[in-house]
């Protein structure tokens, strides 16, 4: 098993060089940014700690992936491949767990220590086979394949809506509404084969737009319940609704233009960053998604011409 | 008629297709063979423009990307897409509508059940399906009958010959030598990247023979089995 951890930081520190950086260095403005993270988190939005309990959620989620895990119980028995995952699980809360303890958050310490808890003993593989039906069908796929996939994420923000209709507080919903938002845009974060692509028989412009089109409409789909739910119990935030739904949309937009800036590659951590940052600072995205759309379709255009 | 002039592909230093010329005409079927590595599955992706390279490809002043339907080795799969939304998803890259997919599924496969669970034949089957939907002028398939079960196999054989009356053209590859023989008017030999020999029927015991002399009987001696 030490050997296993061994090539995992090694295979981290390789990520990191292919990024152009040295490894080290690497390591030391990764852990800056998480600091910067956090200072920006906690001091700009009430929602901060739930924000970064999903955060610390979606980073163990992305261990819990079923082949990965398939493939960790083949090598290992049953104790061993337990262990593993706690211990992953384990390392991926120290960076978290260490500014809760400093800022005395004992009680979410404690509910980021049971997530990384139960999410080491969430076994995705059962779940393989049952196919989910959605309202996506029509236009696959990023929606679709995103809704699957995050389909306990989406259910949790639609309790939570429910939930600041019960104990009548529109923050909570108003924090739901944006996490479904957070969750549309992360259906644009990895990118599908070429094949995929070269298979429009449209050009580039055309592509872009039928693409936001799509996105623009699911997304539709996807917050309206929740939007409708909050307009008829608090009708006087329609405006923050508004507000909220707009910036959504441009949010998921930057995402997919993001997307097809660097694709087939993955988004690198500099852009990553823009992106984050973008999203946090609305205004932002005035510049940056004229700048990634020109950037996607120059990107694209060997491909679709 | 896609017209290729002076086709070449390197990646680094490495010479996958050296000064590939070739004419592929509609009606006509035309198979592509080669050990591993002689560079089909390239040659393929440069025609399709899924592959800078240097040379001209010519098919009657269109996008040929726009009218082809490729069939990979290995097709490419998204993660949760169930049969009929892959189906769905490359029908409506093309603009097509189709109203009873179900009526379309002529290899009988479970459109409903997630496509990256299916074996590898299924999903070739499937990925094949999709490309005929596409209402294509072109079909490039690189080893269509590559883990297919034999019925299907027939069927797949059967659909060449459909789409060759329909004036399709038909570029394929296959390590089945009968197969390609007995599906393709023309069989072209790649060797280093390069067109080594081009045969109508009646030439293409001459290019079995010549990938036979190519060393095969050698390289089964150096195991040295018999001791």
């Amino acid at each position: 098993m030490k050997f296993y951890f061994r090539l995992q930081y090694k295979r981290l520190l390789r990520h990191i060089k292919d990024e152009g950086l040295n490894p080290y260095l690497g390591i030391g403005i990764g852990l800056l940014l998480f600091t910067s993270f956090y200072y920006i988190l906690f001091q700009n939005t009430p929602y901060a700690r739930y924000i970064y309990l999903l955060t610390f959620y979606f980073g163990v989620n992305l261990l819990g992936g079923s082949k990965r895990n398939q493939f960790l119980q083949q090598l290992y028995n049953k104790k061993e491949y337990r262990i593993l995952r706690l211990i992953e699980n384990g390392l991926m809360a120290i960076p978290f767990s260490v500014f809760l303890i400093l800022n005395l958050e004992f009680t979410f310490l404690i509910i980021l220590l049971t997530i990384g808890t139960i999410s080491s003993f969430i076994n995705n593989q059962n779940y393989f086979q049952i196919v989910i039906p959605t309202p996506f069908s029509k236009k696959p796929f990023e929606f679709i394949v995103g809704f699957r996939s995050q389909i306990p994420i989406i259910l949790a923000c639609y309790a939570l809506a429910i939930v600041s209709i019960y104990v009548k507080n529109f923050n909570i919903g108003a924090f739901a509404l944006i996490l479904l938002f957070f969750v549309a845009l992360s259906f644009y974060s990895k990118p599908e084969q070429k094949f995929f692509v070269w298979t429009h028989n449209l050009n580039t412009q055309k592509f872009l737009i039928s693409k936001t089109k799509i996105a623009f409409l699911h997304s539709f789909i996807l917050t309206l319940p929740m939007v409708i739910l909050l307009y008829c119990f608090t009708p006087n935030q329609v405006h923050v609704l508004a507000v909220i739904g707009g910036l959504g949309f441009l949010s998921v937009l930057i995402s997919l233009l993001g997307k097809y800036a660097f694709f087939p590659s993955e988004v690198n951590i500099t852009t990553a960053i823009i992106l984050g940052i973008s999203i946090l600072l609305p205004p932002l995205l005035l510049i940056t998604i004229p700048m990634f759309y020109i950037k996607a379709k120059n990107n694209l255009n060997p491909l679709l011409h | 008629m896609i017209k290729i002039e002076n086709l070449s592909k390197s990646f680094g230093k490495n010479e996958v297709l050296k000064n590939i010329n070739i004419c592929f005409k509609p009606g006509e079927i035309n198979g592509i063979v080669g050990e591993n590595g002689a560079g089909k599955t390239t040659l393929f992706r440069c025609i399709v423009g899924l592959e800078k390279h240097e040379g001209n490809i010519e098919y009657l002043n269109k996008n040929i990307k726009d009218v082809t339907g490729l069939l990979e080795t290995n097709p490419p799969f998204l993660s949760k897409i169930t049969g009929f939304e892959y189906l769905q998803l490359l029908c409506n890259a093309r603009k097509i509508k189709i109203e009873n997919l179900n009526s379309k599924n002529i290899f009988d496969l479970p459109l409903d059940r997630y496509a990256e669970s299916y074996s590898t034949g299924m999903k070739k089957k499937l990925a094949l399906t999709a490309i005929l939907l596409q209402k294509n002028q072109i079909f490039i398939l690189d080893e269509p009958f590559n883990g297919v079960d034999i019925h299907s196999n027939l069927l797949i054989l059967e659909l060449l010959i459909k789409l060759k009356s329909l004036n399709k053209t038909i570029i394929l590859s296959s390590h089945i030598f009968s197969t390609m023989s007995g599906s393709c008017d023309y069989i072209h030999l790649l060797e280093n990247g390069e067109i080594a020999k081009s045969a109508n029927k009646d030439g293409f015991q001459e290019i079995e023979k010549r990938m036979r002399k190519s060393g095969l009987g050698q390289k089964i001696n150096l195991l040295n089995l018999g001791e």
